[in-house]
């Protein structure tokens, strides 16, 4: 059965120009989103993840340069004049980030901001979208007399399940969620996905997750893919990836995570300020060969499966 | 085994700022805690965050003073030595704070910032240097960082130069705040393999805080659950971990998600509710307002720990 | 080094050559009056023209330039002395101390500057020392408390705990770690205040309560020159350019300063 596409990101590069030199982020990344799917792009702290997220719906500084196709349920979004762009973000794709008082207006009640969102994209009345968010108070679980609180009356917890609210006034296709849970309690994170898995089966949404957690990418993903220094390393589905593994860097940091007293990855996450021909993991890797310093992998598909290696392992 | 640390009922309140002349509000962080640590032994303290268990980590470090209790080292009594004598016995006793940033000085090079333990405890310059190499190729750092400044060079290298620096003095006893919660997994790997070696050569005691419970099973023989100020639930970490008895210790091990298996976690566990406020303390057991096995006594009365079965185990609970 | 750095740094050393070693090559006696050539314009023996009495412009600007910076100078120095021993012995000592001088400093900082120098100038008459005095009246307190509160953020930095956990004592923490964060942004503040301070003597000497004639002074010269604004346009144009100058080169090292001294700053990548 072919899986209808709702996100297909092509070719896409993304640059920052700093004066310090040109800092590449995304290296040739491909990835796509069937409808109804969670999938998760894992990786470390600084490989990129979160720059691929935001230049999704043009979140990014103006120093990036973006370049490649993102396709939104078969429309070209990328060559869309701003004004068309804005439509589609916040109502077709949403985004909720770690800190949720970076988009919570901490002056204003958590209600009248939930409101104020379905008012400003369905034009209703006043009272209408004070229903609207006493709905969604109630979807996201917070009691209806947290209407009146302000932002820092609630703990990060409650916080967070205001964005996801925001996020969702509009019934978007498209959730994006960079690290939603980093900053919380073990408790509290697992309440928070539990509430989106909730969520995301009762509205058919897709959510693209951005994470560095393997833990929360075990329980939440249908498909993953793991970035390493700008690169799409692999992407694959949930299964498939946590049984067997085919990037060298993807191998080793399952290994790391599941016993992080045995094994360990050499060395560390490389500056992208620096430019290398070859593969960015060569230097960290295990199985790198005199190839892999000069020669830039290119993606192996099979099938569903895509990696970006030199000497994969075949079947 | 002999006893290195011993704690007896400590206790730790802070004045509320909100407190007035008329009334009186206090702010306990930790509550009647008491703890013994052997050479070579390492124990892990879990719970959320505000739970007080970083402050606990640091009166046992002697960098706080306890309001109430005490704190034995080598059998003297931390909080009432003058202050010269405590200044002796904090290079015995060291802190490896969770955020290595902004425990070294933004201002100094990382040569200063090694430098300094020496310094401070006034030990001849080639003396110092010997030991420096030695520490240097312990946490497996080059000297070419030495010109460098803490903000440019990486998390996994600021960790181990905070390790370096605790380790300068030859320590018994280390209490390590959640030393590789802000690194990658794969840099965290290496901390944690450090800390661990530590331990096996020198024979320190080593008091690993933590909420991340995965860790804290592996890393430590004994564990003690800690809740709003007070342990909920102490014993041998592998059977806490494989049972679990306190509610709270189950929701606590219930929401960890790991990879291990291939069954999701999601939507099997039962855990509810927020971290609690310090400040507003629910009557009787503190669990009580987020426990799904909550009966009249518990909002009653404050439960204590009890020995249960035969084991090292303790538990505060009324349902048992 | 920053180009902004470069920039100021040049502008200062041209300003200090300006009042330290410019008197030696000051072509005449500021103070020398010669009717005979009142009012001229641009000249070769004049390079800046004369005034109405005939002094040479170019030899009373460049001492005028060093009685300003000179009194903002001893004014912040003064000033910086003072609070950072007041504020520091606030945020050091803490409780009963602290909420009293905190109170001292909370009065000082409601006088308003310049009414309180029209007092100071009416009850002791205006001059250069009264007007020094006035200001750093009206300013330590500032100071104090913008080094009682840096001093009281710096205590906790978390790196003082790792420091008196390697064993260190209380002095020895407060020189190595708490001055030295202290120091760099109070030497901002300070410089800040210099172009301020400078800007508050030429005003008060333009309405005749600072620097007294026949003393050069800038604000002083401009209030001379404002009878002739239109016949010799000269004698308001030039202070007052000296006056943007001056101003312009204490702000743009202020600012390039805060960003050298912070290393953090200084190789941050915007990513």
């Amino acid at each position: 059965m072919k899986k209808e596409k709702l996100l297909e990101v092509e070719q896409l590069n993304i640059k920052f120009t700093t004066s310090i030199g040109d800092v590449n982020v995304s290296d040739d990344i491909n990835f796509s989103l069937n409808k109804g799917e969670t999938f998760c792009i894992v990786g470390e702290s600084g490989c990129g993840k979160s720059v691929v997220a935001l230049s999704l719906t043009r979140l990014l500084p103006e120093n990036a340069i973006i370049k490649g196709s993102i396709k939104f349920e078969g429309f070209n979004i990328s060559e869309l004049e701003e004004k068309e762009f804005s439509e589609i973000r916040g109502r077709k794709i949403a985004t909720i980030f770690e800190q949720p008082m970076s988009c919570i207006n901490p002056v204003m009640r958590i209600g009248d901001q939930i409101a104020e969102t379905y008012r400003a994209n369905f034009n209703c009345s006043r009272k209408e979208a004070k229903q609207q968010a006493l709905k969604k108070l109630e979807e996201v679980k917070l009691p209806a007399n947290r209407y009146n609180s302000y932002p820092h009356e609630l703990s990060g917890g409650m916080q967070q399940r205001v964005m996801i609210a925001i996020a969702l006034a509009c019934n978007p296709q498209l959730l994006i969620a960079d690290e939603p849970t980093t900053s919380l309690d073990v408790t509290v994170q697992y309440q928070i996905l539990e509430l989106l898995q909730e969520l995301k089966e009762k509205y058919n949404m897709t959510i693209l997750m951005i994470t560095h957690d393997m833990g929360v990418v075990h329980d939440m993903a249908d498909r993953i893919g793991v970035m390493y220094a700008g690169n799409m390393m692999e992407i694959a589905d949930r299964d498939e990836f946590f049984q067997r593994p085919l990037h060298p860097y993807a191998v080793e940091l399952l290994n790391v995570v599941r016993d992080p007293c045995i094994y360990t990855i050499p060395g560390t996450v490389p500056n992208l300020m620096e430019w290398v021909p070859g593969c960015p993991f060569e230097p960290r890797c295990k199985r790198s060969t005199e190839a892999c310093k000069i020669n830039k992998p290119k993606n192996i598909v099979m099938g569903e499966r895509i990696v970006r290696c030199l000497n994969v392992v075949p079947n | 085994m002999s006893c290195l640390i011993e704690a007896n009922q400590l206790s730790k309140v802070f004045k509320d700022k909100e407190s007035t002349v008329f009334k009186k509000k206090e702010i306990i962080a930790v509550d009647n805690v008491s703890l013994t640590i052997n050479r070579g032994e390492s124990v892990g303290i879990v719970g959320e965050s505000g739970c007080g268990k970083s402050m606990l980590g640091k009166m046992l470090v002697g960098l706080t003073l306890p309001t109430k209790g005490s704190v034995n080292y080598d059998g003297k009594i931390i909080s009432r030595l003058p202050f010269n004598e405590i200044k002796k016995l904090r290079s015995k006793l060291q802190p490896i704070f969770q955020d290595a940033d902004s425990t070294l000085n933004p201002k100094l090079t990382v040569k200063k910032l090694l430098e300094e333990p020496f310094v401070i405890n006034k030990i001849s310059k080639g003396d110092a240097n010997q030991r420096i190499d030695e520490l240097l190729s312990y946490v497996n750092l080059g000297k070419e960082l030495y010109g460098r400044y803490p903000h440019e060079i990486s998390g996994g290298q600021r960790q181990r130069l905070g390790l370096a620096r605790a380790l300068s003095l030859n320590p018994d006893f280390i209490v390590a705040d959640e030393p590789a919660a802000s690194l990658d997994s794969s840099v965290q790997a290496q901390i944690l393999q450090l800390l661990n070696r530590m331990k096996l050569n020198s024979g320190l005691g080593l008091v690993y805080v933590s909420h991340n419970l995965k860790i804290v099973s592996m890393m430590t023989e004994k564990v003690n659950v800690m809740y709003l100020g007070s342990f909920v639930e102490t014993g041998d970490t592998k059977d806490v971990f494989e049972n679990p008895m306190h509610p709270y210790t189950k929701m606590l091990i219930g929401s960890v998600l790991t990879i291990d298996g291939d069954k999701r976690k999601l939507g099997k566990a039962k855990v509810f509710g927020e971290p609690p406020d310090p400040k507003n303390r629910a009557s009787g057991c503190t669990f009580h307002p987020r426990c799904d096995c909550c009966s009249q006594i518990c909002k009653e009365e404050r439960p204590i720990l009890k020995k249960v079965g035969n084991k090292n185990r303790f538990v505060a609970c009324h349902n048992m | 080094m920053g180009k902004n750095l470069k920039v100021g740094a040049i502008m200062i050393s041209i300003l200090a050559v300006i009042v330290f070693i410019g008197p030696l090559i000051a072509p005449y006696d500021p103070y020398q009056v010669n009717m005979s050539v009142k009012l001229q314009g641009v000249s070769a023996s004049h390079i800046m023209g004369t005034d109405q009495l005939g002094r040479d412009l170019f030899s009373r600007l460049i001492y005028a330039t060093g009685t300003s910076v000179k009194i903002s100078l001893i004014v912040v120095i003064v000033s910086m002395i003072i609070g950072f021993v007041f504020g520091s012995i606030a945020a050091f000592i803490g409780g009963a101390v602290d909420e009293f001088l905190m109170r001292i400093i909370d009065v000082f900082m409601a006088f308003p500057t310049k009414i309180f120098t029209i007092a100071i100038a009416g009850i002791l008459g205006a001059s250069a020392i009264n007007i020094t005095i006035a200001l750093i009246i009206t300013s330590w307190a500032s100071y104090a408390r913008m080094v009682r509160g840096c001093v009281l953020t710096a205590k906790e930095l978390p790196f003082i705990d790792a420091s008196i956990a390697l064993g260190a004592n209380r002095g020895y923490t407060i020189i190595r770690h708490v001055l030295p964060s202290v120091f760099q942004p109070l030497s901002t503040f300070a410089f800040q205040r210099i172009a301020h301070t400078m800007m508050a003597i030429v005003g008060l000497s333009f309405i005749g309560l600072g620097v007294q004639p026949p003393t050069p002074e800038l604000g002083a010269m401009i209030n001379e020159s404002k009878n002739f604004m239109t016949t010799a346009p000269h004698l308001f144009i030039f202070p007052g350019l000296l006056i943007s100058y001056v101003v312009f080169s204490f702000n743009i090292l202020d600012d390039s300063l805060r960003d050298y001294w912070d290393p953090r700053i200084k190789s941050e990548l915007v990513l």
